[in-house]
């Protein structure tokens, strides 16, 4: 049980950089950053100010992932940053991962990825590892954070970091086409075997994400014996109406398909994963007290949207072992326009320190102050 | 609900196409689900007259070209807080904001990182500390408390907790006693950080505002009602000589975040008997500036403000009005502009046209309100 989860040092905007220039630059760190190297625009950020506060004293493992029929002018941005990260870091792997088998088409990435971090030779004398979630994929993002949790965990003195750069509203520029394919994110299959004896009962929990309405129906139309839908929205968010702008979109799926019940819409924080977090997993706590001993419970998250609530998700993901039911994509579309940029709303940034010597005494009870 | 006459009574006001059905049941379908999440639970709605009906009463009052232009207000920029929305507010508050403040102080008190609090037992054991000699005061009935407690239980004592701002001496004794009486507390034990809780604030004014060189407001309620009991009670009042104050908006225009911070700013250098060391100004939900109603994008709805205005509600407030240089109040209190509403009552920077109603005096419009306000004063305006 990880009970710092639910309230780990967190670091917002400002503060990250902040804390990474504090903390990274001392010359005790030596530390391993595991990013994206693709078109994204905020796949550069903390690497460039890791870079700055550390100099040699950061690695960097960065994933380029590869699709089919990737779009020219995106392909040219992702081979931009990725010259640009080696440009920043000196000691740079890149893990080329091929998304879908060139067989049958199958979603692998999470299979690929698994295999690139065995063969990664870990530096010596690590004390942290900083997975930067800003320009990975959910199908990318979630499995290497499962591994490098595992990896951090069985080395206690290694502290695991968890940042996003993130801009909701330039999420919703870019488009993505989904594949025809619905499946768990790997590592995320959910419980396996052992509940036999009971009928399963299912909540899903589809984070409610701008131009994704045929993905989330496409995987609600593979899951049965669903007890509840319960979306998951922004609130608080900068923009105050992002929640109603959403509930609009889904307005059809809502009302007539998935049948949802005004009263189970969960409103999770734009900007803290950790409240998301602490919600499903009070949600998990109350729901297997519910249908204990009668159904088998299992909760089903799709995180499309936000990052950062999809971090949150992540976090209740692995704590809880739920199922993450996704869509891959087949290729994006994004058209970055300096204008747009110039009006566009200014990027967020969070910390999350998932891991690492800095809660060993957070389950310490105290014996002189009792609350 | 007969679906099928709602609809109908809708599509008719407002006047979507009767040969295009599409439109009306797409747009019905949307007031459903909306109402349905949000809006049916506005506090001064009844059975029978939710939000469907307050709406189709509300855009009659408006002459059939306006309604459109009314209706699409409504669609794409009213802000609506619901209760599980106010209760995600109030339930962020400990962890994002109290937390990592305290962090912050135990970490100065050791010499530490805040990051290193929970390193080993020493910082753990004092943020617990910390944690138990912070007090929380109510502000209003939108403080919240129930709600706050609720999400804090195990976490904040009830004996940190003070309800109302009406504090008496016996119950600053109290709060005092049960301090000092925690197992590690010291018998002089006295809370270090106070932290007034305030369900809004559009404008800053009511917390806190400068009338003619004479300081007014909820903060200035408050230190005087610390001076007193200090001075009265001594050393067995429980608030620390250099405490710290932290002011909380569960919501906070950002208009009002800078007016509060000037004003404060102000008053510490002016108040002869500013009662503690320093303060913060925080919010759980920050409005953005751009939610304020500005031409050209808002020019129609701006339009039908001034069209359909009744000077009424300005000469019912007019002694506050004028506190706060206006001369109308087509813009709501503070000239804010503001497209919100809370659950439990509708502020009045919000512009006018959401919740004023007046009886049409002279032959002037009478101005129908779609969510029923509440003053402080207990009527309905």
């Amino acid at each position: 049980m990880r009970r710092h989860w639910e309230n780990c040092v967190t670091h917002f905007d400002e503060g990250v950089y902040q804390f990474i220039d504090d903390y990274f630059v001392r010359p005790s760190r030596h530390c391993v950053l595991v990013a994206g190297a693709g078109f994204d625009p905020r796949a550069k950020r903390i690497a460039h100010r890791l870079s700055a506060a550390m100099g040699s004293r950061v690695h960097g493992f960065f994933i380029r992932e590869e699709r089919g029929d990737p779009a020219a002018n995106l392909q040219k941005l992702a081979d931009e940053t990725e010259a640009q990260l080696k440009g920043v870091i000196a000691d740079a792997r890149i893990a080329y991962i091929q998304i879908f088998s060139a067989d049958d088409q199958a979603p692998i990435g999470g299979h690929g990825v698994r295999a690139a971090l065995e063969k990664y030779d870990w530096p010596k004398n690590i004390t942290d590892i900083v997975l930067d979630m800003s320009a990975l994929s959910t199908g990318i993002g979630f499995p290497l954070a499962k591994l490098l949790l595992e990896y951090a965990e069985a080395h206690p003195s290694v502290s695991l970091h968890v940042m996003v750069v993130s801009n909701p509203e330039l999420d919703d520029r870019i488009i993505g086409e989904p594949s025809p394919q619905v499946q768990s994110v790997r590592g995320y299959s959910g419980p396996s075997g052992g509940y036999e004896p009971l009928p399963v009962a299912r909540i899903w929990l589809p984070q409610l994400g701008r131009g994704r309405v045929e993905t989330l129906r496409k995987i609600r139309n593979t899951l049965d014996s669903v007890y509840k839908v319960c979306p998951v929205v922004p609130f608080p968010a900068r923009n105050p109406r992002r929640a109603d702008e959403l509930l609009a979109e889904y307005q059809g799926q809502l009302l007539n398909e998935w049948q949802v019940d005004a009263r189970d819409l969960i409103y999770v924080s734009e900007r803290n994963p950790l409240d998301c977090y602490r919600t499903i997993s009070t949600l998990k706590s109350r729901y297997d007290q519910t249908v204990e001993g009668v159904f088998f419970p299992q909760l089903i998250l799709s995180p499309f949207g936000s990052k950062v609530i999809a971090v949150g998700a992540m976090m209740a993901a692995i704590e809880h072992n739920l199922s993450v039911q996704y869509v891959e994509t087949l290729r994006y579309e994004f058209e970055p326009t300096g204008t747009k940029e110039l009006d566009a709303p200014p990027d967020m940034a969070v910390h999350v320190w998932l891991h690492g010597p800095v809660y060993g005494s957070y389950d310490v009870e105290p014996e002189d102050v009792v609350s | 609900m007969n679906d099928r006459m709602a609809l109908s009574l809708l599509a008719e006001i407002i006047g979507w196409p009767e040969d295009d059905q599409t439109v009306a049941t797409h747009e019905y379908a949307w007031l459903r689900m909306m109402s349905a999440v949000k809006y049916d639970g506005y506090s001064y709605f009844r059975a029978g007259v939710r939000f469907l009906e307050s709406l189709a009463t509300w855009l009659k009052q408006f002459d059939p070209e306006d309604r459109a232009t009314a209706y699409d207000f409504i669609k794409r920029r009213l802000v609506y807080i619901s209760l599980p929305e106010m209760q995600r507010l109030v339930e962020t508050f400990v962890p994002e904001v109290v937390t990592p403040h305290l962090r912050r102080t135990v970490a100065l008190k050791l010499g530490i990182k805040p990051y290193e609090v929970w390193t080993d037992k020493r910082g753990a054991d004092a943020f617990k500390k910390c944690l138990r000699k912070t007090l929380f005061v109510g502000m209003s009935d939108g403080s919240r408390i129930d709600m706050l407690r609720r999400a804090n239980s195990g976490r904040i004592s009830t004996e940190q907790v003070v309800p109302m701002m009406n504090v008496d001496s016996e119950k600053w004794l109290d709060l005092s006693k049960n301090l000092r009486e925690v197992q590690g507390m010291a018998p002089s034990e006295r809370f270090d950080c106070v932290y007034l809780i305030d369900d809004f604030t559009a404008s800053g004014t009511t917390f806190i505002r400068n009338v003619n060189g004479a300081w007014k407001g909820k903060l200035k309620k408050f230190n005087d009602l610390i001076r007193n009991a200090r001075n009265e009670l001594k050393d067995r009042f429980p608030i620390a000589e250099d405490y710290t104050l932290h002011i909380h908006h569960y919501i906070s225009s950002t208009q009002a975040r800078g007016a509060l911070v000037e004003r404060l700013e102000y008053a510490k250098v002016e108040w002869s008997e500013w009662t503690c060391s320093e303060y913060t100004v925080t919010e759980s939900l920050l409005l953005p500036m751009s939610l304020r109603l500005l031409r050209p994008g808002d020019g129609r709805m701006l339009d039908l403000g001034a069209k359909y205005y009744d000077h009424e509600i300005f000469t019912r407030a007019e002694k506050h009005c004028r506190e706060a240089g206006q001369t109308d109040m087509k813009l709501g209190y503070a000239d804010c502009a503001l497209p919100i509403v809370l659950e439990h009552n509708t502020p009045n920077n919000s512009i006018p046209l959401l919740w004023a109603e007046t009886e049409g005096k002279g032959g002037v419009h009478k101005m129908r309100s779609l969510f029923y306000r509440r003053d402080r004063h207990g009527s309905l305006q």
